[in-house]
């Protein structure tokens, strides 16, 4: 599978977040996002699971990756961006 | 293992609660949102001073009004987190208020979604061994308890219930084999915190669940499928080989990632969380009675049955359904 690219990722997110008006960013975390909670985070979780063909449900550190730049970081220490 | 399931019966309390509750008492709460992910629109709630061994009484007593008689019953094994008092043992109970033999074996199991597979586990080696010949898993939980009315994460998934399934020995190979495993890393991530002995000095016990709904996710969407494969690899087969899987109902998002990441066929896959909710040990069971009465589990069928949850502790298990002794 070819590495993403940041432009991917936040994709992903603001999919999974089924964000319209709002954008996600470098800088955007939980904190600046409503629908960014629970509820969102497991769908941050399973689009990126699907998207990385079933590499980041071993990626324990994932649960608790709180902002885009944390989820990035965990993404390039595992070689997946 | 020759044992089978010769009967099982559930019970879920009258009281429910569903988004309408949840409006009134949380009216932040984006209820539409949540309940696309849980795919839970109704979870069933105990009366106040309704317990586990209550709800118990009456899920066996469905059984014995179905032909089970009580002189069968040689044990009991009480899957449950929600045990009337820290000691004595919950099964205990159950034998007095339900009339069993003085020499019926009774003894609790404390854990949550995998209980179900351990039970009948322990079960089928009572009865093999010829410890034991005949008698009851019963599942049930009363979470609710635990759980605050403003819990976002909890509430709108656990409901209560109680299951029974009565197992005897049969001429054939129909259970197993089991997969089982345990990562107690995790174990704080679905707790009651301030209970048991491990409360520190001063602090007062308040019962409340906490679950960290990510780390239990993860955990599932990586420790559920390995499972899934480890115990076809054991009974060397595969998908194509299995009529029917039966997964602990622990909520959509849990059901359709283990869905996808496994590749199974959904029509193999059986679901029934929506009225009911997440009841921890007792949703396997329920599951399968359901399938049973909506037709979906036939007999002969070969059945992959899995739980899992908190611990984190997992089981999973092969079953050929109504094989005749």
């Amino acid at each position: 599978m070819p590495k993403a690219n940041e432009k991917q990722v936040l994709e992903i997110i603001q999919r999974a977040l089924f964000l319209e008006d709002k954008k996600v960013s470098l800088d955007t975390s939980v904190e600046d996002l409503e629908e960014w909670d629970s509820v969102g985070h497991l769908s941050i979780l399973s689009n990126m699971d699907k998207f990385f063909d079933g590499k980041i449900a071993p990626i324990r550190e994932m649960a608790t990756a709180d902002s885009v730049r944390k989820i990035l970081k965990i993404l390039k220490e595992n070689s997946l961006i | 293992m020759r044992v089978k399931i010769k009967a099982i019966e559930y019970y879920l309390p009258s009281a429910t609660e569903d988004a309408s509750v949840f409006k009134s008492n949380n009216p932040d709460w984006h209820i539409e949102e949540i309940e696309e992910k849980t795919g839970i629109c109704v979870r069933h709630v105990s009366e106040p001073g309704q317990t586990a061994v209550d709800m118990g009484v009456i899920a066996v007593e469905k059984l014995f009004a179905s032909g089970i008689s009580k002189e069968e019953v040689d044990f009991i094994i009480l899957i449950t987190q929600s045990p009337d008092y820290i000691l004595p043992t919950s099964a205990c109970i159950l034998q007095d208020r339900l009339g069993l033999k003085k020499t019926c074996v009774a003894f609790d199991v404390n854990l949550g979604c995998s209980g179900f597979i351990y039970g009948i586990a322990i079960a089928g080696a009572l009865i093999e061994t010829g410890v034991t010949k005949k008698g009851l898993v019963i599942c049930s939980e009363t979470y609710t308890k635990y759980i605050d009315k403003s819990d976002r994460t909890c509430r709108p998934l656990f409901g209560d219930a109680a299951s029974a399934v009565f197992l005897e020995a049969c001429s054939h190979d129909t259970l197993g084999p089991f997969e089982m495993g345990t990562d107690g890393s995790g174990f704080c991530d679905l707790i009651v915190p301030s209970s048991g002995a491990r409360i520190s000095q001063g602090t007062v016990q308040n019962l409340k669940l906490f679950m960290d709904g990510s780390k239990v996710f993860m955990f599932t969407m990586e420790m559920v499928p390995k499972c899934v494969k480890a115990l076809l690899s054991k009974a060397a087969k595969t998908i194509n080989d299995i009529d029917l899987f039966i997964f602990h109902q622990a909520s959509k998002v849990v059901i359709d990632n283990i869905i996808r990441r496994l590749d199974l066929p959904k029509e193999k896959v059986f679901i029934n969380f929506s009225q009911i909710g997440n009841t921890v040990s007792a949703s396997i069971p329920i599951a399968i009675k359901d399938a049973l009465d909506q037709g979906r589990l036939k007999e002969r069928d070969q059945v992959m049955l899995v739980g899992f949850g908190v611990g984190y502790s997992w089981g999973g298990c092969l079953m050929r359904w109504g094989v005749n002794s």
